[in-house]
């Protein structure tokens, strides 16, 4: 991490969205409104701690927000995409398409 | 190597919610009560269940889906559902209902209604294998296709079997609720409940 690359046409890339699981996370929240622990858990194959340290970088730099409540007495932990962060992976998108020019 | 389709991502999230098998499960009720409602022609139960049908799924779901793969909620304006799919639900919705109205009201249009009533089986197989198949492409859950096929074939018979129309209906709802069912064990062998947040799901 934290290790420059010489060619300027790769500055343009958010190195928080470029990780694989964080990548994973955020390309499952953008297509649905919400979804829970679990489910990210499932659909991303990551485990419990490493969901949940990137969950707290993604929550950090305002890209997702992480709803705690409870479901019959039981914590209960919803993930949801901000507007910051649909914004964010939009640009990232275009980045990435534009960088490797894919046909 | 093939690149990351978001359209795809979300077919995916849609199917790994609905594998249960739960949305056939609460269909096939429907049917067997309406298939019930014509043999009797008592249409009390219907009332009952059109209020106890949400509750039923939500409540299956919340017992063997979230505990297992956990809770997704869909948008209905999400930015990634295919352009035209939203209009055509709206235009698909907008039809029927429209020709339903005119049909009924208008005496220009009475063939329409001696039709169905000389027809209603064929028809009804018709209009369930449509939105069975419009269904099963829009959402990408392949059984649908089955249940369309099922459905033209089992409602359509009427037509030339003679037997009352609540049998056929009965029979298409029974095979709906048991392959449902047998999905629904399936996905409990498959997915077994998963303990987080020192909850089971």
């Amino acid at each position: 991490m934290g290790e420059m690359v010489e060619d300027k046409r790769f500055e343009g890339l958010d190195r928080l969205i470029h990780e694989p699981a964080r990548l994973a996370i955020l390309s499952t929240l953008y297509v649905v409104e919400s979804a829970d622990f679990l489910f990210i858990m499932k659909q991303t194959g990551l485990s419990f701690g490493n969901l949940s340290s990137h969950m707290s970088k993604l929550e950090q730099i305002g890209y997702i927000e992480v709803i705690k409540d409870f479901v019959e007495r039981r914590p209960h932990t919803m993930l949801k995409i901000t507007e910051e962060g649909r914004v964010a992976f939009n640009g990232y998108k275009h980045n990435i398409s534009k960088l490797l020019e894919i046909r | 190597m093939s690149g990351i389709r978001l359209s795809e991502l979300r077919k995916k999230a849609f199917n790994a919610f609905h594998e249960d098998g739960i949305i056939d499960i609460t269909l096939g009720l429907i049917g067997l009560i309406w298939g019930f409602m014509t043999l009797t022609d008592d249409s009390s139960m219907s009332v009952l269940f059109i209020v106890l049908a949400p509750t039923g799924y939500w409540g299956m779901k919340q017992q063997y889906t979230i505990p297992r793969i956990g809770l997704v909620r869909f948008s209905n304006n999400d930015c990634n559902a295919p352009s035209g799919y939203k209009l055509l639900t709206a235009l698909f919705a907008m039809f029927i209902a429209l020709g339903i109205v005119v049909f009924l009201k208008n005496p220009y249009f009475s063939f329409v209604l001696l039709s169905i009533q000389n027809y209603g089986g064929l028809l009804l197989g018709c209009v369930t294998a449509v939105i069975g198949a419009y269904f099963a492409w829009s959402s990408s859950i392949q059984r649908f296709y089955g249940y369309s096929i099922l459905s033209f074939i089992i409602l359509s018979t009427y037509e030339f079997l003679g037997q009352p129309f609540g049998y056929h209906m009965i029979l298409l709802s029974t095979i709906m609720l048991l392959a449902g069912a047998y999905q629904l064990w399936s996905f409990t062998i498959k997915y077994p409940v998963t303990l987080v947040d020192g909850r089971n799901g």
